[in-house]
């Protein structure tokens, strides 16, 4: 005989799922973590444009046992058509790409979208980079909005007297066995004015616009772009970014120019150079602001000598200055440029200037953590 | 509810039916497809289910592979019925799980299995909960990952109806301390082979005298023999191998199983009182599970129509001698003729590659061709069929053989390998078939 079990809401069954189900996002994460030098090139995520989840795909997380080779599945097998099937009757077809799927579903292959947060990303990449040559000391002294309930006073409105303060006092006295409370234990909880200090960092960002860069050119600027200016912003709690474009000239642009234009002038790195100047001293006084700067470009100055001249007389006002040249195209990919040649050669300050070169969405983690590593050990702080 | 439930019994008893009496209960979406992601309610943990879990819940939610009822094996049955049904609905899975119920009681693959599975399981669940307290999550998490790694190869050989043997192949020298007139006493034992004996003794008390003929119970053997299992250890592994025992049958009889049920439910609501209205939304139920499909076959289509076609021929005896007494696949052999093949439209497809596309079509209408393929294909088990030949005297390493000639997975299969030795503490090795030729694979093997 049959039983209902009438619906109480509450099921007989041990809830399982969730803690399993977590310990699985545990190992794709993990399998993420494992491939974030792909991720950080990924387009979805790059071009997320503030949105907080972002989807990459991941493998389906298999478990191993003995198996048929999956290579000679689904080569055949049955079915049923709608009457009247011959031998020879095409059931479906598709062009080839890839995958040895058919049509419909099969775990071949399979691979989950997974939606992560991108903070979540973040903060595991972020886990290998560091602040190059951080100046601690370089800190704003800002009056915090919140003010903090927390002061002790001896005079208050009694609905604020501190019990456990005051019992304390009792104590210290040693009046604690007869318990006998004087006024002069009582202790009023009052509103303190907190100041607390932050620290600062200024990032320029220059971007080489002449005719000569291209749209990967600006993909791969980016995807840089978009993880140093994050990282930045999450290890300092003030952090402004000064964008400029540059071909012959130099401008102050907004962010969304800085990545969508293009003129197609020559190149003269000079004139960037000198509005980062310009704009430091106008707005940025160094002795309380970390100061980056990264510079893309394809490295064709013709005046790239008087360019690395005037870095190199103002290197010493950087954290960390980085060269990122961007060569797609590049056959000769070992040859340097004019620019990073001269920047070698005259810019002594090894510490505070780092240049990378790539080419590809592979190479750009690899990039970001040349920029953002300290490369000589002990300079934490400016002397 | 009440009094639908006793009349769908009832229906069920006089239609000739003698399923486990069944308990319902209705449940929200995400407890359903929790208990099937786990295959049983009380379940032990591993993160492999919550993937599952996951996986099926998405798709569901993307409205995708709903899942309508999930029934235990068990005596009572436990039947979970999604809330979200239709009271139509409802019904009409309520006899559909009469048709489940009437297998697992009366088929003779699943009478034998273990009818206080629930029970058991719940048991298990605790105290492996406790080992976990005790020896440390990721201590159970991967003593789990490695039963559940042989889980499909375990048996409960007594109950096993048609265990095929096969002569061990590969000879070794030491094949002959096995030998027959060895083993009746016709011959006495040569020095050599006293040796070996000596040295085998030494290092794995016992080996000696286990190896009677292969086994394709590799997790029974582990659990059994294995030198280095604590208990708790070995607790962990014969639950899992005892669910896989439970679950066994399954692979057999998906069609024989969803044919039936649905056979079952259509000839209950015929014999249930329903309004027009409610006939009309059961025949949609009915018709939307029971689509063909062109490249797979639809359980409940398929196998419905052959015992609804057996049925007009010989009566409702014969389905119901069909669920107790076959399989898929010697159904199909025995019952599938050329008017089924013809009426129903199936077919062998094969997959072709152009230069330019993948293509698909019929590569088979003969009737006995389609019949002997569909026979085969049902009899093959989803895993690569593998035995244990014998213990390397002396070394106490495991020798382990595939049976049959498909192509294995190598690199699934070294990392079962080296799951094995975790828990046999020697080496493992494997004879199978890698890229159409037969290789010999071990444990933590280094070279290609």
């Amino acid at each position: 005989m049959n039983t209902i079990e009438p619906d109480t809401g509450y099921y007989d069954i041990q809830q399982k799922g969730n803690r399993d189900q977590e310990r699985h996002l545990e190992k794709i994460k993990h399998v993420i973590k494992e491939n974030l030098k792909e991720l950080v090139a990924n387009e979805n995520i790059i071009t997320s444009d503030g949105k907080k989840k972002v989807t990459v795909p991941v493998r389906y997380l298999d478990e191993y046992r003995f198996r048929y080779d999956p290579k000679n599945q689904d080569r055949e097998g049955s079915g049923q058509g709608k009457g009247g099937s011959r031998k020879g009757d095409v059931l479906g077809q598709r062009p080839k790409e890839g995958s040895g799927r058919k049509p419909g579903n099969t775990h071949q292959d399979f691979q989950y979208l997974v939606e992560i947060d991108i903070d979540t990303l973040a903060e595991y990449l972020f886990e290998e980079l560091t602040l190059p040559n951080l100046d601690l000391t370089r800190k704003a002294q800002v009056v915090d909005q919140d003010e903090e309930f927390s002061d002790r006073r001896k005079k208050g409105q009694l609905s604020n007297l501190d019990k456990k303060a005051t019992l304390k006092e009792v104590i210290k006295r040693g009046a604690a066995d007869h318990l006998s409370i004087d006024s002069q234990d009582l202790r009023f909880r009052t509103w303190r004015t907190k100041t607390k200090e932050v620290s600062n960092a200024v990032i320029f960002l220059l971007r080489d616009v002449s005719g000569s860069m291209g749209e990967s050119e600006r993909f791969l600027t980016r995807a840089i772009c978009f993880w140093i200016v994050w990282f930045i912003r999450k290890r300092y709690d003030r952090a402004e970014i000064v964008f400029i474009n540059y071909d012959t000239e130099a401008f102050e642009v907004d962010e969304d120019r800085f990545f969508h234009e293009g003129r197609g002038g020559g190149t003269k790195c000079l004139s960037a150079l000198q509005l980062t100047r310009t704009i430091l001293a106008e707005r940025y006084p160094l002795d309380v602001w970390n100061v980056y700067a990264i510079q893309f470009s394809d490295g064709e100055d013709f005046e790239c000598t008087d360019a690395a001249r005037f870095l190199a007389g103002m290197i010493h006002v950087f954290n960390r200055f980085g060269y990122v040249e961007i060569e797609p195209n590049d056959s000769n990919y070992y040859l340097l440029s004019r620019l990073s040649r001269a920047y070698k050669e005259i810019i002594k300050d090894g510490n505070r200037y780092a240049a990378v070169k790539l080419g590809q969405a592979g190479e750009v983690w690899d990039a970001i953590k040349k920029l953002m590593s300290d490369e000589v050990k002990g300079i934490g702080v400016r002397p | 509810m009440e009094s639908l439930a006793g009349e769908i019994w009832d229906a069920a008893r006089s239609l000739g039916l003698s399923p486990h009496p069944v308990h319902f209960e209705t449940v929200p979406y995400h407890v359903l497809y929790e208990v099937a992601a786990y295959g049983l309610p009380n379940h032990y943990q591993h993160w492999t289910f919550g993937r599952n879990y996951w996986v099926q819940k998405t798709r569901y939610e993307h409205g995708e592979g709903r899942i309508y009822e999930l029934v235990i094996n068990s005596d009572p049955a436990y039947a979970y019925i999604l809330q979200n049904n239709n009271e139509v609905q409802k019904t009409l899975v309520m006899a559909h799980v009469m048709g489940h119920s009437h297998v697992f009681k009366c088929n003779e693959y699943w009478k034998d299995t273990r009818k206080d599975m629930p029970g058991y399981m719940a048991a298990a669940s605790a105290r492996f909960a406790t080992y976990e307290q005790v020896y440390g999550f990721h201590a159970m998490e991967e003593l789990i990952t490695r039963g559940l790694a042989v889980q499909a190869h375990s048996l409960d050989e007594e109950h096993e109806p048609v265990m095929e043997r096969r002569p061990v192949e590969n000879r070794t020298p030491y094949d002959e301390l096995f030998d027959l007139d060895l083993a009746l006493g016709k011959r006495a034992l040569t020095d050599s082979e006293k040796a070996a004996r000596e040295k085998m003794e030494k290092i794995r008390p016992g080996a000696w005298n286990r190896l009677p003929r292969p086994t394709g119970d590799i997790l029974g053997y582990i659990v059994r023999y294995s030198p280095q299992l604590l208990d708790y250890q070995r607790d962990v592994l014969s639950v899992i191998r005892q669910e896989g025992i439970y679950f066994q049958p399954y692979y057999r009889t998906r069609l024989l199983h969803e044919g039936f049920a649905v056979w079952t439910h259509q000839k209950i609501l015929d014999m249930l009182d329903m309004s027009q209205d409610e006939r009309m939304e059961a025949a949609l139920t009915h018709a939307s599970v029971t689509l063909p499909s062109p490249l797979g076959i639809n359980p409940y289509h398929f196998g419905w129509k052959m015992l609804e076609m057996v049925e007009k021929e010989r009566g409702s005896a014969e389905v119901i001698k069909i669920a107790n007494e076959e399989t898929d696949s010697s159904f199909i052999r025995a019952y599938l003729d050329e008017r089924m093949v013809e009426e129903l439209d199936v077919y062998k497809w094969i997959k072709k590659d152009t230069a330019s596309h993948e293509l698909w079509e019929v590569g088979e209408k003969d009737w006995r061709m389609v019949r002997d393929y569909l026979a085969e294909s049902y009899a093959r088990p989803p895993y690569p069929g593998i035995e244990v030949r014998r213990e390397v005297p002396g070394q106490g390493s495991l020798v382990l053989a595939q049976v049959g000639e498909e192509d294995m997975d190598e690199k699934y299969a070294r990392e079962t390998l080296n799951y094995c030795q975790d828990l046999w503490g020697h080496r493992v090795e494997l004879q199978c078939r890698v890229d159409s030729r037969s290789k010999l694979l071990w444990s933590h093997m280094t070279n290609h």
